[in-house]
């Protein structure tokens, strides 16, 4: 995927073009077709792959999995385990569904992997979604990732607490 | 009052900052108007008919008089002279400059004051009622609870993106005074007769609106400890089930009505069941420490001789104690209402500049520490002591804001309407200006007695007139400007949603129609029954044969 930010490597966020590559279900299955391995590598599935019955794909190996915003979080149980990214998706920034499967995952399944805001991804949003626990986000297309990753910085005090301050503020005050 | 302190501070300013930076970007185009829209909403900017309005939030409804003053400024300076006081106990400011905004975020963040959630799809700043605090029939302070509300709500990153607004009030009186059951989650504190522990009714899925609903009871008795963990269930839930395809059926009262109330308790308790006992269970020492803030201060004793003495001696003083004051719970003192509603030019809820200050200076003189902005869209100075009541009222008459109508006829809660938003459908200021002219006998006003008017100039029902004893909606009728009566709608813990009473009517019609109203009431109340008690009674049928059919009734 390109122009994406992630903060996946320690605390400083980068710009990178990594070798993740995102289907949609129609296409998934040209693409493995045309290879001769019918490798799952750097392939994000879309889950309703790995649930559909009879599977021709070989799903065991699938290490990353795109979920629609109305997904029920519990599906991906089964595969947590072997999953190291998981992509949420934006239809719109004003939709924010993804935010609630993130804390999901993290809190309640305590999922460790890559959380990854794809779709409609913008700079005043960025630092909400990083406190729900996305740690990379793939910024809309014509957008600058140089501008946006700035808005990684959000506003520095939040009372309530977060997937990324579990301890609410109250519980961290000095006075 | 609740005084920051320095993560509050530094909330509001960096708030101030990254709101100028997002509008710089508006204004250079970087961000387009659909990407800045929410961004504007959040901090509480409409884009209306003529300008921006920009609605400021005021918790719990309490202004410092150095607040009021900045307030006062800010008409002055970045508006047309005056402000317009919201049922939700925030101000509006109709004219502002998109431009210029930041510079007014600043002047409010300098006397602790801000724009957060007064508007968009999110939490919005959490209200009780006005006379929180000092009220006789008072369980708890309910300000903080509400407080430690408004904290763990503003930017709770995972619920900036609701499907819609949501509204929260907290109440702990036995007369609800905070419209609790028309929000989409209403508190009601309470203390468990068992063992005194403060515990919460939480109720939900109240809303007005195009599908008007009466909140229902979600959770009986809640430990005040788990609110915050609580609440995280009902947004989660609703934030992943609530509907995003339509927005006028986006609202939590639609989901919690179309899974049930049962289903819908269920699915809470099930994600609370993860959260309870987490690290969002209140301590005492929060509780403590944000509760110190509204500690009541001990409160001189107070001779009232003369006070019962120019009571008896002055009539117009009596009526306006009578209609204009609410009980402390030191009987040595009052809380005094003080109307905006003061004749046919006074829309209600708008006050000058020059009014704001002349309260504020008031205030000072006084030492009074606090100012209130009620759900009537009024104001109250909280606390008076009795021996200083004649002074003050001869202060307030000289400036014409002793009006003693509070309760009455013309105390009506009305929205900007169609002079101003975009969404209107009809006018609603000179609707309440043509009823307070044709009410404008003080002694009929007192003889008709207690009564609720409310006025929306559309189904949004910013006035909440579904729950007012006598509503008046704005309809659009091939482009001309009708309204629809209903009758019977009522406010508080036994809150109902008012009846329609027939065919809509056009705007010269209205005072005819209410006076008829009044008449049917007139001539069939029992001794001291009130006229919603009288349509409990009676039911709607005489009062829709004498507005359509001219009938006479006899019951
Ligand atoms: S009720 Fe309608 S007209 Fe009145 S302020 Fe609300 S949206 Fe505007």
């Amino acid at each position: 995927m390109n122009n994406v930010i992630s903060l996946v490597d320690g605390d400083q966020a980068t710009i990178i073009d990594d070798q993740w590559l995102l289907f949609n279900k129609a296409d998934v299955d040209d693409y493995l077709l045309e290879e001769t391995k019918r490798s799952l590598d750097h392939v994000i599935l879309p889950l309703e792959c790995c649930l559909a019955e009879n599977n021709s794909l070989p799903v065991d190996n699938v290490t990353a999995v795109s979920i629609s915003n109305d997904t029920e979080i519990s599906l991906l149980k089964p595969w947590l385990d072997q999953l190291s990214l998981i992509v949420l998706d934006f239809p719109k920034f004003t939709d924010g569904r993804a935010y609630t499967q993130a804390v999901e995952l993290r809190r309640h399944y305590g999922w460790q992997g890559d959380i990854r805001a794809n779709g409609d991804v913008l700079r005043d949003q960025l630092s909400h979604m990083h406190r729900c626990g996305f740690t990379s986000f793939a910024i809309r297309e014509d957008k600058d990732a140089h501008q946006v990753i700035k808005g990684l910085a959000g506003i520095s005090i939040l009372y309530a607490n977060s997937t990324l301050e579990p301890e609410p503020l109250f519980r961290r005050r000095l006075t | 009052m609740y005084q920051y302190d320095s993560y509050d501070k530094e909330l509001v300013s960096q708030r101030v900052e990254q709101f100028a930076d997002q509008l710089q970007r508006r204004l250079s185009n970087e961000l387009t108007e659909e990407e800045f829209l929410p961004l504007r909403l959040q901090n509480g900017i409409y884009l209306q008919k003529h300008a921006y309005m920009m609605r400021v939030a005021i918790p719990y409804g309490t202004l410092s008089p150095k607040q009021l003053l900045t307030l006062a400024d800010i008409a002055d300076e970045f508006d047309k002279g005056y402000g317009h006081f919201t049922t939700r106990q925030n101000i509006q400011f109709n004219w502002v400059e998109l431009e210029r905004v930041p510079e007014i975020l600043q002047r409010l963040a300098d006397v602790e004051m801000h724009a957060i959630q007064t508007s968009g799809n999110c939490i919005r700043n959490v209200t009780t009622e006005a006379f929180a605090g000092i009220s006789a029939d008072e369980v708890v302070d309910p300000r903080p609870m509400a407080e430690i509300l408004r904290q763990w709500s503003t930017f709770n990153p995972e619920f900036l993106f609701l499907p819609r607004k949501f509204k929260i009030a907290v109440s702990s009186t036995t007369q609800d005074r905070a419209a609790v059951r028309t929000h989409d989650v209403g508190v009601y504190l309470h203390k468990s007769p068992l063992s005194s522990e403060l515990k919460a009714q939480i109720m939900v899925g109240g809303g007005l609106g195009r599908t008007p609903f009466i909140s229902k009871e979600l959770k009986a008795d809640l430990a005040w400890q788990d609110i915050l963990s609580y609440l995280e269930a009902v947004l989660r839930v609703y934030n992943r089930h609530g509907r995003r395809d339509n927005k006028y059926k986006a609202r939590i009262k639609i989901l919690v009505n179309a899974l049930g109330i049962d289903a819908f308790a269920e699915e809470v308790d099930k994600e609370w069941q993860l959260l309870k006992s987490g690290p969002a269970q209140l301590t005492q020492v929060e509780y403590d420490r944000v509760a110190q803030h509204f500690a009541s201060q001990s409160l001189p004793a107070v001779n009232t001789h003369n006070f019962e003495q120019q009571l008896a001696a002055n009539t117009g003083f009596a009526q306006w104690i009578k209609t204009n004051s609410h009980s402390h719970k030191n009987s040595d003192y009052l809380a005094i209402v003080i109307s905006t509603k003061q004749g046919p030019t006074s829309p209600p809820g708008d006050m000058t500049s020059t009014d704001m200050r002349y309260i504020a200076e008031i205030a000072n003189d006084n030492d009074f520490t606090e100012i209130r902005v009620t759900h009537e869209q009024n104001l109250v100075l909280p606390e008076v002591a009795k021996d200083k009541m004649f002074a003050l009222w001869q202060q307030l008459s000289a400036q014409q804001l002793a009006t003693p109508t509070v309760g009455l006829l013309t105390d009506m809660i009305t929205c900007p309407g169609g002079d101003y938003c975009a969404l209107a459908n009809a006018k609603s200021i000179p609707i309440a200006s043509a009823i307070q002219k044709q009410f404008s006998d003080l002694d009929y006003l007192h003889d008709i007695g207690e009564i609720s008017l409310n006025i929306s100039g559309c189904m949004n029902a910013c006035a909440h007139h579904h729950i007012a004893n006598i509503g008046i909606l704005g309809v659009d009728k091939k482009g001309e400007e009708w309204y629809q009566i209903t009758v019977g709608g009522q406010q508080g813990k036994q809150a109902k949603i008012g009846k329609s009473l027939g065919r809509a009517v056009e705007a010269a019609a209205i005072p005819d129609v209410i006076e008829q109203l009044i008449s049917v009431y007139l001539s069939h109340r029992y001794e001291q029954e009130t006229f919603i008690n009288t349509v409990n009674r009676l039911g709607l049928k005489p009062f829709k044969d004498r507005v359509y059919n001219n009938v006479e009734v006899t019951v």
